[in-house]
């Protein structure tokens, strides 16, 4: 007679916390209606994705204008200051094919001296929006001194409609500048926003 | 007799309940299997080329 009162104080015990967990893990039923369900499983990945639909900048070959003190080539512009060489109409373009916001970070390979050298020359990027609403930032729109790592976008949309950035050059080479072929790099690193 | 009955329904009862709860907890673990994601970082490079001819001051010094 005790066994069954002790087995009864156990299955009693163990009842509720059976029907406990049952109501705990369909805590989203809404009645007692009898339902069935099926299970549809994914993995939707995320992927960080960027690209330089436009890659390269190149204009040729010329010199700075005899009597003028420095050239200026502009991309953003699309022409050149006082020098004859082939004018640049547009920036780097610059975007995201992945599915998540990003932050880049851009990064050039050389400094105004190490890549033109001379007195006074200046090697200037502007960020803008290629498509309406792909990046906020506070810089954005503004030409300034390129840099060895800058985060020039905070959020890069992964819209298709407002994923693109464009990249600007500006180079104000001076009459004693270096000569001969120079090239430099602009590196995008872009990491999940 | 009767008892032994009564003894076996409730180990019966602990059973089914012991059973239910591990199904229970079991079934709440297998809804996570969207939270799968993977996130890497990526760059890309862009190029600046440009030829500075001898600058005509510069050749105007030299001559």
């Amino acid at each position: 007679m005790k066994l069954i009162k002790v087995l009864l104080i156990v299955a009693v015990i163990f009842v509720v916390v059976a029907i406990a967990s049952v109501v705990y893990n369909s805590s989203n039923f809404t009645g007692f209606a009898t339902t069935s369900t099926g299970e549809a499983n994914l993995t939707v990945e995320s992927a960080t994705q960027i690209d330089f639909t436009t890659a390269f900048i190149d204009w040729e070959s010329g010199r700075v204008t005899s009597g003028d003190t420095e050239a200026i080539l502009d991309t953003s512009a699309g022409n050149i200051s006082n020098g004859n060489w082939t004018p640049v109409t547009e920036g780097f373009v610059l975007e995201n094919q992945g599915n998540l916001n990003l932050t880049i970070e851009l990064a050039a390979g050389k400094t105004n001296l190490t890549f033109m050298g001379g007195t006074d020359g200046s090697y200037q990027w502007n960020v803008s929006n290629n498509e309406t609403d792909s990046c906020s930032h506070a810089d954005l729109g503004d030409f300034e001194e390129v840099n060895s790592s800058k985060i020039v976008c905070d959020q890069f949309s992964s819209i298709t409609a407002s994923n693109e950035i464009r990249i600007d050059l500006k180079l104000i080479i001076p009459e004693d500048s270096s000569t001969g072929a120079l090239t430099d790099l602009i590196t995008a690193t872009a990491t999940a926003a | 007799m009767n008892q032994k009955i009564i003894i076996c329904v409730l180990i019966l009862v602990i059973i089914l309940s012991v059973v239910t709860i591990f199904i229970s907890f079991n079934s709440s673990s297998d809804n996570l299997n969207s939270s799968d994601y993977s996130i890497k970082d990526d760059s890309n490079s862009g190029t600046v080329n440009l030829i500075v001819e001898g600058n005509s001051e510069n050749s105007d010094e030299t001559n």
